[in-house]
């Protein structure tokens, strides 16, 4: 019983942090149909930093772990100028595609050489002291992801209800052309978007490094698997995307521990090919997009 | 000098500069040393795997980042087979392509449908799964330490050597392009890039989406496997490392950075990134500097060295790279010849479509209401009505586009219903109000594309070129210049559809409509961008398909045009029909007036 609930609450815990990440491509995908391919080497590069930061230049960690997730957003933004909107040509297009794919081998390999192979975990201000719930133990600095996490969604759907950006970027997903006759740059709202991804995409990557080990090459396989989280939710719909990327934190925990973890990935990269197979729009698709000629 | 002769003059040199090339490739394996030869053994596997990879990017507009994935399967596979089982080399390569395009077809049969960036993330996935399975199935894969001691093939008495295995692979390589220039002069290439362009237009055309990617997908499986099996027993050893994330992105880089969809793109590509590592000696952020080419290309050169060198020619000195055929077809025949004959007036009820009680709606908004509609066979019928008045969306329901929510429709005394594609089938085309041509395509291919569904030959002869197949092409080409004859186009056949102007897009979009054989045709503002001088030719075009037993539905808004050419007019007005009739009597009708121009009462009340 208690292991358990122990599996439950650290695969919530993964969960939480593929939900981040996954929301990132969503955000951006709802906004003019492109996503950054590169977004889980953006993860990676907000843990690398985090850890540069508080480790070797020995940064204060609130101070670093904003330092780390506003460049990462900032790198968002460059990547939006760079790679995605001269090559943002409608839904046949497949050079966004290519181009942010390029980036994400650059800032692997360019981490790389500066980071080194190596990985590392900060140490979490949580601290190390365990949480006993029902003669489970919890980590604290596990534990402690639920909040944030939490807050973070919170002030995501406040931004997205009470300001004029949240407003404006809703209107550029639902109609770009009229959000232009309005007189809004729908460029500049497209690169907001790609901001805040690239905060969740940070703030996902400084949380990881506090608990989980981070290196260079982390990044792939974790943009692999949020956008599993998007595609098997359906990329328009946030909420569906919370819940299945906790869905699936705790499947992996389960199928690592009760069948194999070599074959983890396979598993859940099979279930993503029928669900493609049985509904291409995702399982909890909400819009229902009607051809025009 | 005319075309014809420089036709002839590019021909003879191109046949000459292939022979030469061929001549240079193979006496190499004699003057390089054993560096060089294994840098030009690598060149070639590139190719084999690329020239798949080509047809998968630059024909079916699929980009997969886990080909290496698949060269890993054939390459594993065959060198299992031999080292454990001791299977010959040509037994054992056959189960890795098999396997090859087993896993390929895995892959590809559920995620073409969901297509884009869907499929461009699951081949990732597969690449990365694959590498990680190779390093932990380590009984069959041997693990980070992969297999070693794999056998060089045999045949007969004769073993290959390094020198031979070079000339296996160049002839392989050949054989990979001819393989691809077959299928781009094929119907299954057409279709390839018609659903990579339009998959809408395409399915007008009766071309559903799935067959012709999947098959491009296989056949670049196939290549992947083969030049996994290939490089496996020449390099007598393989590891997990060659099969990473980056070598599927090597992969895809060769391909744009020859020119995606270009025949000799591949060549190039491999040529420049096998070189570069060697000319640059780095060690560290090659893959950095992979990624930058990448960008730079996709930047700077997007249609790769292939594709702006083709275009710089072109316009240089006005030649094709591509070969051409004669341009005009010869002798005037009758083209009434073109319209399958039992389809004349007469041998069909005296209603080709009748429309039922049609209702559709998008949301709250209701487009179309209790839509009845009966359109006699062998007439021109119009429908006109103001901006939304729900003439599109008819037009989108008849053509299978669109499913009503209510109501019946029959074709020809028979019930009608089902997908823009299978619609086609019956005998309905259709054109649409923006144009959607294959850009890609040349004029005559556009047109050659309609003929898909009637004219598909298999594939074996397609890819092989058999006789059977060149003469099948040449009638469809001989049968596509007639209806380019028909419609009066005297402009370059085979100039790509890019650079036509609107008018005459409009025109071929036609042609294209009627290479399908339709019994019904349905046009979208044909007319709308067009010259006086062109929509007097569409008004006589119109008039001789009808005389040929066509009937023809029309949405146009020149109303001097309806009313010269239509036998019916039908007023939609707010989704509803408010008349059906003769033109003169029907477009003087009070009430149609003031669908158009609004009533007199609201007009002043407005003003006030």
């Amino acid at each position: 019983m208690s292991l358990i609930l122990q599996l439950i609450i650290s695969g919530l815990a993964v969960g939480c942090l593929y939900a981040v990440i996954a929301l990132g491509y969503s955000l951006t995908y709802v906004v003019n149909g492109t996503l950054n391919m590169s977004q889980g080497q953006l993860v990676m590069v907000g843990g690398v930093l985090l850890f540069g930061f508080s480790e070797h230049a020995g940064l204060p960690f609130p101070l670093a772990f904003a330092a780390s997730i506003l460049l990462v957003a900032l790198l968002n933004l460059v990547i939006e100028r760079l790679a995605i909107r001269k090559f943002d040509k409608g839904a046949n297009s497949i050079e966004w595609v290519l181009s942010t794919i390029a980036v994400g081998i650059i800032i692997q390999d360019v981490a790389l050489y500066f980071n080194g192979p190596d990985e590392g975990v900060v140490p979490s201000p949580a601290g190390s002291g365990m949480l006993r719930i029902m003669d489970a133990g919890i980590y604290w600095k596990e534990f402690i992801f639920f909040p944030i996490v939490g807050v973070l969604l919170a002030l995501l759907i406040l931004f997205y209800q009470k300001s004029h950006w949240g407003l404006w970027l809703r209107a550029t997903a639902d109609n770009r052309t009229a959000v232009e006759m309005m007189g809004i740059s729908s460029g500049r709202v497209v690169a907001v978007a790609y901001v805040l991804s690239g905060l969740l995409a940070g703030i996902g990557g400084a949380l990881m490094s506090t608990n989980y080990a981070v290196s260079v090459d982390v990044g792939l396989p974790l943009g692999l698997k949020a956008i599993s989280v998007a595609i098997l939710a359906g990329v328009n719909n946030p909420k569906g995307i919370v819940g299945t990327g906790l869905l699936l934190g705790v499947a992996e925990v389960f199928i690592g521990q009760y069948i194999s973890t070599a074959f983890r990935e396979m598993f859940v990269y099979g279930i993503v090919i029928l669900v493609l197979y049985w509904k291409p729009m995702g399982l909890f698709n909400v819009r229902k997009t009607v051809v025009k000629v | 000098m005319n075309d014809t002769w420089k036709n002839i003059i590019f021909r003879r040199s191109a046949l000459w500069g292939g022979l030469l090339a061929a001549a240079a490739i193979a006496s190499a394996s004699w003057t390089a040393d054993a560096y060089m030869l294994n840098l030009l053994f690598t060149i070639g596997i590139y190719v084999i795997a690329c020239v798949g990879m080509n047809i998968l990017v630059g024909y079916c507009g699929i980009v997969s980042i886990g080909h290496a994935g698949l060269m890993a399967a054939g390459a594993y596979t065959s060198a299992y087979a031999s080292t454990h089982y001791g299977l010959n080399f040509w037994l054992s390569a056959l189960a890795g392509i098999a396997v090859s395009l087993i896993i390929g077809s895995l892959i590809a049969i559920p995620t073409i449908k969901a297509g884009g960036v869907y499929l461009s993330m699951i081949t990732i996935a597969f690449g990365v799964v694959v590498h990680e399975a190779l390093i932990r199935w380590d009984g069959v894969t041997g693990g980070p330490l992969g297999i070693s001691g794999i056998p060089k093939p045999k045949l007969g008495g004769y073993a290959f050597d390094l020198q031979s295995m070079y000339l296996l692979v160049a002839a392989v390589a050949i054989g990979a392009l001819v393989l691809a220039y077959n299928i781009r002069r094929s119907a299954w290439g057409r279709s390839m890039i018609a659903t990579k362009e339009n998959e809408i237009a395409a399915a007008s055309l009766g071309i559903r989406k799935f067959k012709p990617q999947y098959v491009g997908f296989a056949v670049s499986a196939v290549l992947a496997g083969l030049a996994g099996t290939l490089y496996a027993h020449t390099n007598s050893f393989i590891s997990p490392d060659t099969y990473h994330f980056q070598a599927s992105v090597q992969l895809v880089l060769i391909v744009i950075l020859g020119g995606s969809g270009r025949l000799l793109g591949p060549i190039i590509g491999a040529v420049i990134l096998v070189f570069l590592p060697e000319v640059l000696e780095m060690e560290k952020l090659r893959m950095a500097l992979y990624g930058t080419i990448m960008f730079a290309v996709l930047y700077f050169l997007p249609k790769g060295i292939m594709g702006t060198m083709n275009d710089w020619l072109e316009a240089r000195f006005g030649l094709k790279l591509r070969s051409q055929e004669a341009d005009r077809s010869g002798g005037k025949a009758d083209h009434g010849l073109l319209f399958a004959n039992d389809r004349k007036k007469g041998g069909f009820p005296a209603a080709a479509l009748r429309l039922e009680g049609i209702n559709k709606s998008f949301g709250g908004l209701q487009a179309l209401k209790e839509v009845s509609v009966e359109i006699k066979a062998g007439t021109i019928h119009s429908l006109v009505g103001p901006n939304g008045a729900g003439k599109t969306t008819l037009l989108n329901v008849i053509s299978g586009l669109y499913t009503p929510e209510q109501g019946a429709m029959e074709l020809h005394g028979a019930s009608l219903s089902g997908s823009l594609s299978s619609v086609s089938g019956l005998g309905i085309a259709r054109t649409f109000q923006h144009s959607r041509l294959f850009k890609e395509l040349t004029v005559l291919e556009n047109v050659m594309t309609g003929m898909t569904v009637k004219a598909r030959t298999g594939l074996g002869a397609a890819f092989l070129r058999t006789p059977g197949q060149r003469r099948r092409e040449a009638e469809l080409q001989e049968k596509a210049h007639r209806l380019l004859d028909l419609i009066g186009y005297d402009g370059n056949r085979h100039m790509s559809a890019s650079q036509l102007p609107y008018g005459h897009q409009r025109m071929v979009e036609i042609a294209r409509a009627l290479a399908t054989e339709p019994s019904v045709l349905l046009l979208d503002e044909p007319a709308a961008g067009m010259t006086a001088a062109e929509i007097k030719q569409l008004e006589e075009l119109l008039q001789r398909l009808v005389g040929y037993g066509l009937t023809i539905v029309l949405i146009e808004h020149h109303m001097d045009f309806v009313q010269r050419v239509s036998d019916t007019v039908t007023v939609l007005d707010f989704g509803k029909v408010i008349g059906t009739g003769n033109p003169a009597q029907l477009l003087s009708d009070p009430r149609v007036i003031q669908a158009y121009l609004g009533k007199e009462e609201v007009a002043a009340d407005a003003e006030r």
